[in-house]
């Protein structure tokens, strides 16, 4: 690890992410260690078993053999998929204490609230090569220091727990995006591609533009649906339908491959497999109904999908 | 065509409402053993993607700054900053906040999510319309605004990310074309996607729009706006 950080050959940029992937670990291994220390839930033990094996991966998996971080993550898997990560009883600091903090820092406050997009913009003017995600590392830090000059109640123990507050309400299923990329690589190595492009030849009528369309925009959404992610379907759907059944009766390559990816997108819209962006930002909302935001998304994703559909059988006769 | 029993499960799975992650690991385990991949390999595939790709748990680093500015008061300073914004409905603000988003993400500015901006600081400037005309926010409404949040945060950022050349997707849309024999050039796939980003700025706006005036009629008999 040490040898990493001295070697000359690795950037500046690598490094920092490397660092912030250690403190993110470190912090989310802390959280494991309060659940344990508090005991504020019945299952305190497989809760901060997750935490803190997820902190590990996720601080030293640079380090870590591939297998020994295969082993970490079928182990996390184990408390979250039996419903054993648990809250603890963090609760948001009062009204009160809002105001009155409010008047001490006042609209300042906003500063390092729009930090991390700030670095970010910097980032990529003043640093080309960069990665921007160092952002947020920078946008941390710059913030910490700030809370701690406005208000001296800022000690580093409210900054760790206020933190644990969010990241116990966004619950294990923080990690399955994540577990979904795993997934979809075991999938491509099992070869499920070959085989889905086998079934959807089975059931498309060929030589029919309009019917093959179709079929390549319906099957990125319901591939996209199933997989929760549209860039596992692509390849698959372009090999297994769009070629076959659309590009070799001459539509417009450009218009079709690029509008299918799109058309996937709708699919993302409809299905709790793609958690982070349908599942996540209501629990971070705290919204009552967890099918809320997909349920808002499915007559926007319908209208997208037939726009993308009657454009794709436009721009099919385009030249290439 | 056994490999397919591994899709079989997650649809099943899914359909049955069961724990997502546990739906993920037998289906994984499923696709193995059908696959015939052995356990040594299996458990090396998902720790490199995995360790490939926590670039998905970036947020795991804000969350100690973005807990602690909610305890100094940025949800007060974000209720104050509307008092200062004259005669703007909560659907108003939400379609004009969707709008700055895609156009954000067009331009790959990362400003908006949900977690570090829209919780602790549109959520409570939009309920601080209705709070602003001496009225409590009905809890249905308040519902319908968190869901049309969601919808327009992800469908600015899906089809507007595709307009930004270095996007992983127009890379993605660029390898497979070539993939299959056709070698293009990154900005011809983003000219490509402008129609589709226009059209999702404008269905996305208008939608939201409509359904925030239907559910605001139906709570309070009138449309939420901050006084003149």
């Amino acid at each position: 690890m040490l040898a990493y950080f001295m070697d000359a050959e690795i950037t500046v940029s690598a490094k920092l992410v490397q660092i912030m992937y250690v403190l993110s670990g470190l912090f989310s291994i802390y959280c494991g260690v309060r659940a344990w220390m508090k005991k504020d839930n019945k299952y305190y033990l497989p809760t901060g078993l997750f935490w803190t094996l997820l902190g590990v991966v996720v601080a030293f998996g640079q380090w870590l053999p591939p297998i020994v971080s295969g082993i970490i993550v079928a182990v996390i898997c184990i408390p979250a998929g039996l419903k054993m990560v648990r809250r603890g009883s963090l609760e948001a600091a009062s009204k009160e204490e809002q105001v009155r903090n409010f008047k001490k820092i006042g609209m300042k406050i906003f500063i390092p609230a729009l930090g991390a997009a700030v670095f970010t913009i910097l980032i990529s003017i003043f640093l080309p090569g960069w990665s921007s995600l160092i952002g947020s590392l920078f946008a941390t830090i710059f913030g910490v220091i700030l809370l701690v000059m406005w208000n001296k109640e800022n000690k580093p123990m409210v900054f760790l727990e206020e933190g644990r507050r969010f990241l116990d309400m966004s619950s294990a299923v923080f990690i399955m995006p994540l577990l979904l990329s795993c997934l979809g690589a075991v999938f491509t190595r099992a070869g499920v591609g070959d085989a889905v492009s086998t079934l959807f030849g089975s059931i498309i009528p060929a030589g029919n533009l309009y019917i093959g369309i179709i079929a390549y925009a319906v099957g990125m959404v319901l591939f996209t649906a199933i997989m929760g992610n549209a860039f596992a379907a692509i390849t698959v759907m372009t090999v297994g339908v769009g070629v076959p059944f659309v590009i070799s009766l001459g539509a417009n390559p450009l218009y079709m491959v690029t509008l299918a990816m799109t058309s996937g997108y709708c699919g993302t819209l409809l299905t709790p497999m793609a958690a982070n962006f349908n599942i996540v930002p209501g629990v971070y909302l705290e919204i009552k109904d967890k099918y809320g935001i997909i349920k808002m998304q499915v007559i926007p994703s319908l209208i997208m999908l037939t726009f993308q559909i009657i454009y794709m059988c436009i721009a099919a006769g385009f030249s290439f | 065509m056994l490999s397919l029993l591994g899709v079989l499960v997650v649809i099943v799975g899914f359909a049955l409402k069961l724990e997502p992650i546990a739906i993920i690991f037998v289906s994984a385990a499923v696709t193995a053993v059908c696959g015939q991949i052995p356990l040594t390999e299996l458990l090396e595939t998902v720790g490199s993607t995995f360790v490939a790709n926590r670039t998905q748990l970036i947020t795991l680093i804000l969350m100690i700054l973005t807990g602690t500015l909610e305890r100094n008061g940025l949800k007060e300073a974000g209720a104050e900053l509307i008092r200062k914004l004259k005669g703007l409905s909560t659907g108003m603000l939400m379609a004009v906040w969707g709008v700055a988003h895609e156009l954000f993400i067009i331009f790959k500015i990362p400003i908006g999510s949900i977690p570090a901006y829209v919780r602790p600081i549109l959520m409570p400037m939009t309920v601080g319309i209705v709070e602003s005309n001496g009225r409590a926010v009905a809890p249905e409404h308040e519902e319908t605004m968190k869901a049309l949040y969601g919808m327009h945060y992800n469908v600015g950022n899906f089809f507007g990310q595709c307009c930004f050349a270095a996007n992983a997707s127009v890379l993605l849309i660029q390898s497979t074309l070539a993939n299959i024999g056709y070698e293009v050039d990154v900005m011809q796939i983003v000219r490509v996607q402008i129609p589709v980003a226009a059209m999702a700025m404008v269905m996305a706006a208008v939608y939201t729009l409509v359904v925030d005036t239907r559910m605001s009629k139906k709570c309070y008999g009138a449309v939420m706006k901050t006084q003149k």
